[in-house]
């Protein structure tokens, strides 16, 4: 009866520690350039399609603590990941999607980004703002650091 | 049926009705707007010539709007100066003022002699003296004249004077050409205007050969002037349906927000009667709970009042959080949030004051209730550690959620924005922390008992709460505070509980709470703006690395595509009088080179590639256009790094040039650099008017305090801030140990002095890069300094409370002694202080001002001295020259003026680029050369950034000129800014003035305490209540009136029992005297009687029998009068006299329960009737209701409960208190004559209250008793209405 308890507890200790193997041989530093390109392209391919859809919450996901917002109405600065919430949410209420997409893609380095179109309408009007998005390494993730609308 | 329910309606069920009425019409508003869409539709053609006519109208007349403004404004003036300029009263100084009254700042205006020289000018100059004439429209006529930073509304007159005519040009600004990111830069913009009016785009044209365009798209309509002259043209994109459609949804969207908030607003006015007439106080306050939420659950969901608002209080960047599914995700939202929260937290207090015992009783209690109250009390201890919890994530999420910086605003009073926020941090932890209390009075009622060991308990509660605090925070995974900050808390709160228990009555002790809200929110903002500013050290990382290559050349692209795709910057090419150094501004000014504070230039070149025009800030280097390989033709945009030299591995440069084409034509280049260095962080090498105001950090460091070092493989490559540190020093960087994410934090000393560092460590192409950031370790003085900066604007608010709570009490107070006193107090202490802190403002101020002059003034001499040598030493050189090499070599800059003109300028772009003004301003002119003073310090403005300007008199050559430096090129620093001078000086101030209230009250209190005892004490003595003895703790005169009195009551206790005792002496001898008198008179007949039929009985008369029937017939009348007479007195001995009258029971208990304000006990009294009429004598009903109150205190009781309510023709008066009790055996006996338990007792106020009651057909009896407290009942008959 003991025994079977010791080697329970033999088990979770070592599911915790193949756990924590896991997870530090996740950190992007440990990857290699290849597999931290493909990162960060999936990362761009999946933020492409939250800014179609206008989905604030899925974009909030990669931001970082602290995420550098420039947008065309004014709102620049660092921003919280609850204020950068509110703040997009409020533009992409104002300005709301046509179509987006991005044109130029770089994923390599410690910062890649990528650059696109944003077309939108708002009250009534059509246009068009260029978007530059940038990413950073952050734990196991990469994370959006910058997201200018211009 | 249909009567009853009408009848209902009639009542508060109208608004039943009401609200039927707005849900038909929210349904309404439902059906009818997709109707609308659907006319719209159907009617397109129509719709769109109508609102194709209502765009032109309302542009037309908002046009018109400006136009009459300056003709009223320019008609106002031409008077002025036609009034004031008439040869008596001519001179310089009448010119001066009038042009430069402060109600033309927003106009421009020049006075020409009939020479054509400018003889008067304000502050603006808009048009050149030599530009004027030939006139470009006739005098009269308003038209628009179009400078090359901007368009204005002008026109140009004459003023007569005498036979000559004066030329007065007047020109208002309608339309800024460039747009700069910054909170300095006033924006003016009638396209904007008209844009936002309308949901299309517009566009303006201040030119009169602009061309009309009407097609299926754009339709355009002229502007005429005054004269009907076509000056202008407004083209717009014809609305579309979807357009218009999103408007109509969006006002349809407004209307239903309004109809849901009247619906409930109405919906609670219905059932508000049914509210006040629930009884039960629990049931009352969920239900008020309740409704607090969904109003606020209702608020939100409709956007109300967001959805009306168009400014900053609703801006989510300056707070916002996603706790509560964002009913706080603007300062707006936040406010409402708060104010709903406030409400319910004064509900919920005011419950727990008026419904917790605070005198436990262990001797009585059983164990298992014990132990239920200690569980209880542990689970309440739970919930406000919990609830410290909650204001710390709450305080801290407001200084990291938001981009306002509540110790960094210049202002002493600082904007609405920050106001309000600090109003919703106040009005927040005030909700906490009278939570808190609540809780902790709940937990008082629980455990402390009201007897001997009361202190210790005290002590034990204290401790315990202490150290649940500190285990609290130390065994948090996750701690948001120290144990220091929480212990602050806990004493705060506790501190202010046991003063609420020791007098529940104060109202001012919503002040106290107010007062620690305050300093719990200040020092916990302070401790999380601390965690911020270390944050900021890793923002400040990521904001370095984010300046990257890639970002830089995202950046000149970006630049370069939208300046060629601008029709507007084409055209520059075309023209022939084309300012292209103010062409290239425009594009800089538009561009993200701008709002990203980069060292950067823009360049325009011909077809030829030869330099037309540029614009540069931060850099004076000339990138030649030869970095590009010009040898081929450059027929499409490059953009790329340019190779530095070998010297210059700090600096990068990244450059693009793009053709610009008219067709296939190639008019010309436009080039954009960007020189980046770590020395130019954040713009720190470009001047404050024209850059974004705010580092992108979003200021929360003083980024002039960072240091910052880049290692390039463990080597310092190069350093921002004014240390270059050794090998040595930057060991600790390069050994620090870094964490997964290759970050690390040490602590630095360099030079003596602490500085936390962040390092960021990246592999960057095979090299190892090390970002290191740091800030000096604040001193404790600056979070004094940061808490007095935000105590200043608290101590407002609370004063508003003090202020408030006053007025409200001041109707039921009297002008009493203690209010004079404390008004006394307070004027004879504030007015001193404020006078000194007006005092000390303006010595500061004049200091600060000092010190710019003299900084100043030291520049100029430098300059001054530096030309003067260097003519003396090369006698022929050009002045310019020397102008020029004293600019470079002193690193000074500086303009020279001759006469009114302006003849160098060391920064020459910005003047170039027409941002600043070319002539001497107005009153320096006429204080330098007509007052002949030598020199002038002058207040400006560049957009609305304030500047100093000191100007000098200088003489080079045997030539006078003016030389000129100012603080917006030259910066200086001063030890401290007005403002935190002021900061500092009213914050202590106001402190002080916080101090002196309290201390004004306390001792108000303490003085007037004796003096309100006598004065409650006289009045119980008026009201017949001779038992009355004031304690004496008093010293002095005090002391000895007291004594006095107290002597004076008892004698007049023992005189009023002597009185009593010889009133019913001489009662009863006349009683006696009264009652043997009427005894007589039956006795005598009777006695004569009686001998009558003794002689008539012993003469055996024969009438014996009829004598017999006669005497016994009076011998009974005279027992019968006997006995009559003896029913009389027994009447009159049973029956006082009493002085019935009509009375109301409510103002007699109140004017009792006032009597007892000042003894150690808290009087409830709550009352469902607002009167309560009945026939009574007051001045007995008084006695009892005295001779109660003062069995309860004399009981022990420290709380009693007075209420009245009515039930079947009687009011029910109950008394319920708190006190021992009565022991059971004696309960039977109380309303018996001489009953007493009390050592100095008759036994006869309660007998008496039973007789008078009972004659009055009340009655009064004992409820109940037990050690818990006792309840009497009084019933008192309804006064019949006849």
């Amino acid at each position: 009866m003991m025994n079977k308890f010791w080697i329970k507890i033999l088990i979770l200790f070592l599911l915790f520690q193949v756990n924590d193997g896991y997870t530090q041989n996740n950190y992007l530093n440990k990857l290699n350039s290849k597999q931290k390109n493909s990162a960060a392209r999936n990362v761009f391919g999946d933020i492409e399609n939250l800014i179609v859809k206008g989905d604030v919450a899925g974009l909030s996901k990669y931001l970082s603590g602290q995420t550098y917002l420039s947008l065309s109405n004014g709102k620049t600065g660092y921003y919280s990941v609850n204020q950068a919430y509110y703040v997009l949410e409020d533009f992409f209420t104002i300005y709301k999607v046509n179509n987006f997409r991005f044109d130029n893609l770089n994923a390599s380095g410690p910062n890649p980004y990528a650059t696109g179109t944003y077309a939108y309408s708002s009250k009534g009007k059509r246009s068009a703002a260029q978007v530059y998005i940038s990413l950073k390494g952050s734990g196991t993730n990469w994370k959006i650091t910058q997201i200018t609308f211009n | 049926m249909w009567k009853k329910s009408l009848k209902k309606l009639k009542d508060d069920r109208k608004y039943f009705a009401i609200v039927f009425f707005i849900l038909v019409l929210l349904f309404l508003t439902a059906i009818i707007n997709p109707l609308i869409i659907n006319n719209i539709k159907k009617n397109w053609s129509a719709k769109l010539s109508e609102k194709i006519s209502s765009i032109e109208k309302e542009s037309i007349d908002a046009y018109k709007g400006k136009e009459n403004t300056l003709l009223t404004v320019f008609g106002e003036l031409k008077t002025k100066l036609h009034k004031n300029l008439s040869p008596e009263h001519t001179s310089y100084k009448n010119i001066v003022e009038i042009v430069n009254d402060p109600i033309y700042d927003d106009y421009s205006i020049e006075i020409l002699a009939p020479n054509g020289r400018m003889i008067g000018w304000n502050k603006n100059i808009v048009i050149p003296e030599e530009e004027v004439f030939p006139l470009d429209y006739p005098l009269g006529e308003t038209y628009f004249y179009n400078s090359d930073l901007a368009s204005y509304l002008s026109i140009v007159d004459t003023v007569s004077i005498e036979s000559d005519q004066f030329y007065l040009i007047f020109n208002k600004i309608v339309e800024k050409k460039y747009n700069l990111r910054s909170s300095y830069f006033n924006n003016v913009s009638f396209t904007n205007e008209l844009n936002e009016r309308f949901y299309t785009s517009l566009e303006v044209e201040y030119t009169p050969v602009a061309g009309v365009t009407r097609d299926n798209r754009k339709y355009s309509f002229e502007i005429l002037n005054n004269k009907n002259h076509k000056i202008g043209l407004i083209t717009f994109v014809k609305p579309t349906f979807n357009s218009n459609i999103e408007s109509i949804q969006s006002t349809t969207a407004k209307i239903q927000a309004i109809l849901i908030i009247l619906i409930f607003v109405f919906i609670f006015l219905g059932f508000y009667k049914d509210y006040k007439k629930i009884k039960n106080k629990y049931i009352r306050a969920i239900i008020f709970i309740v409704l607090c939420i969904a109003a606020r659950i209702i608020l939100f969901i409709s956007s109300f009042p967001t959805i009306f608002i168009k400014n900053e209080i609703i801006d989510p960047a300056y707070f916002s959080s996603t706790w509560g599914w964002g009913v706080v995700k603007s300062p707006l939202e936040f406010l409402i949030t708060n104010l709903f929260l406030v409400l319910i937290s004064l509900k919920l207090f005011s419950l727990i004051r008026h419904s917790v015992r605070n005198d436990a009783e262990y001797r009585k209690d059983k164990i298992l209730i014990i132990i239920v109250k200690s569980i209880v009390s542990l689970a309440l201890l739970f919930v406000i550690l919990m609830l410290s919890r909650g204001l710390n994530a709450s305080i801290k999420s407001i200084i990291f959620d938001s981009t306002l910086r509540y110790f960094k605003e210049p202002e002493l009073i600082p904007n609405t924005l920050v106001l309000l926020m600090n109003f919703n941090i106040l009005a927040f932890s005030f909700s906490i922390l009278l939570l808190m209390i609540g809780l902790l009075i709940i937990i008082n009622g629980l455990l402390i008992p009201k007897d001997e060991h009361r202190n210790k308990f005290l002590i034990g509660e204290f401790i315990l709460l202490l150290a649940a605090g500190i285990f609290f925070v130390i065994y948090q995974r996750n701690p948001l505070t120290t144990v220091l900050i929480n212990s602050i808390l806990i004493v705060l709160v506790y501190a202010i509980t046991i003063k609420i228990i020791s007098d529940y009555k104060i109202f001012y002790n919503y002040v106290y709470i107010a007062l620690a809200a305050s300093i719990i929110s200040i020092t916990l903002l302070n401790y999380y703006n601390s965690q911020l500013e270390r944050e900021s050290l890793k923002t400040t990382a990521l904001e370095i690395t984010r300046a990257n290559e890639g970002y830089f050349l995202y950046l000149i692209n970006q630049t370069l595509d939208e300046a060629s795709r601008n029709k507007y910057y084409k055209q520059y090419f075309y023209r022939s009088r084309t300012n292209f150094d103010a062409a290239a501004f425009k594009i800089w000014s538009g561009s993200l080179l701008q709002s990203e504070n980069i060292t950067s230039s823009i360049q325009l070149y011909n077809n030829l590639l030869e330099e037309l025009g540029s614009f540069s800030v931060g850099t004076n280097r000339k990138l030649d256009i030869k970095e590009f390989d010009t040898s081929r033709t450059i027929d499409e945009k490059i953009v790329g790094t340019i190779p530095l030299k070998e010297n210059e591995t700090e600096t990068s440069i990244f450059s693009g040039i793009i053709p610009i084409y008219d067709n296939t034509i190639k008019i010309g280049y436009i080039k954009a650099d960007i020189e980046y260095n770590l020395n130019h962080l954040w713009g720190s090498n470009i001047p404050d008017f024209i850059k974004t105001s705010e580092p992108p950090i979003n200021s929360v460091l003083d980024f002039k305090e960072i240091k910052i070092f880049e290692l390039r493989d463990n080597k310092l490559l190069q350093a921002y801030g004014n240390i270059y540190p050794s090998k040595e020093q930057i060991e600790p960087i390069v050994n620090a140990k870094y964490s997964q994410d290759n970050e690390a934090w040490i602590k630095l000393n360099l030079n003596g002095e602490d500085y936390t560092a962040y390092l960021m460590k990246e592999d960057l192409n095979g090299s190892s890069r090390i970002f290191s950031v740091l800030y000096k370790e604040k001193q404790f003085t600056w979070n004094l300094f940061n808490f007095f900066k935000l105590f200043i604007i608290h101590s407002l608010f609370i004063i508003v409370l003090f202020i408030l709570l006053f007025a409200i009490k001041i109707r039921s107070v009297k002008y009493s002694f203690r209010t004079q006193l404390l008004v006394t107090f307070l004027i004879i202490s504030i007015i001193p202080i404020i006078l000194l802190a007006i005092y000390n403002r303006q010595v500061v101020s004049q200091r600060s001002q000092t010190t710019i002059a003299n900084e100043l003034n030291e520049r100029v001499n430098y300059v001054e001295r530096h030309v003067n040598h260097q003519l003396q030493v090369h006698p022929e050189r050009d002045i310019l020259e020397a102008f020029d090499n004293a600019g470079k070599e002193l690193g000074v800059s500086f303009e020279i003026f001759e006469n009114t003109n302006q003849i160098y300028n060391s920064d020459v772009q910005y003047e170039k680029a027409g941002l600043f003004n070319f002539k001497l301003l107005p009153e320096v002119h006429y204080e330098l050369n007509y007052l002949n003073y030598r020199d002038y310090l002058s207040k400006e403005k560049i957009e609305s950034f304030p500047y100093n300007a000191y100007y000098k008199k200088v003489n080079f050559n045997g030539n006078n000129y003016v030389l000129s430096v100012n603080d917006v090129f030259n910066k200086i620093y001063l030890p401290f800014s007005p403002a935190e001078v002021d900061i500092f000086l009213f914050g202590v101030y106001s402190f002080a003035v916080i101090i002196i209230i309290l201390l004004s009250t306390i001792m108000a209190n303490r003085f007037s305490k004796p003096v309100r005892k006598l004065t409650r004490a006289t009045g119980s003595i008026a009201h017949g209540d001779f038992n009355i003895q004031i304690e004496n703790e008093e010293k002095g005169e005090f002391k000895d009136l007291i004594d006095s009195f107290n002597l004076m009551t008892r004698e007049l206790k023992k005189n009023e029992a002597e009185l009593a005792a010889l009133e019913r002496e001489n009662a009863w001898k006349e009683m006696a005297r009264q009652v043997a008198h009427e005894i007589k008179n039956p006795l005598t007949p009777m006695k004569l009687a009686m001998q009558q039929l003794m002689a008539s009985y012993r003469e055996k008369s024969d009438k014996f029998d009829i004598i017999f029937e006669r005497i016994s017939a009076t011998i009974l009348n005279q027992i019968e009068n006997l006995s009559q007479i003896a029913s009389e007195f027994s009447n009159f001995a049973r029956m006082p006299n009493y002085k019935l009258e009509v009375v109301d029971l409510i103002p007699i208990i109140k004017d009792v329960v006032n009597l007892f304000t000042e003894e150690q006990i808290r009087i409830n009294y709550s009352a469902s009737l607002s009167s309560a009429k009945c026939e009574a004598d007051s001045s007995q009903l008084r006695r009892i209701f005295i001779n109660l109150l003062r069995n309860s205190i004399q009981a022990g009781a420290t709380k009693i409960n007075i209420k009245i309510y009515i039930d079947n023709l009687f009011y029910y008066v109950i008394f319920e208190d708190d006190g021992k009790g009565i022991e059971e055996q004696h309960q039977s006996r109380i309303f018996e004559s001489n009953f007493t338990t009390k050592e100095k007792g008759m036994g006869l106020g309660l007998k008496l209250a039973k007789r008078f009651l009972e004659g009055i057909n009340g009655d009064i009896c004992l409820d109940k008793s037990s050690f818990k407290g006792t309840t009497f009942q009084i019933k008192i008959p309804v006064l019949e209405e006849k």
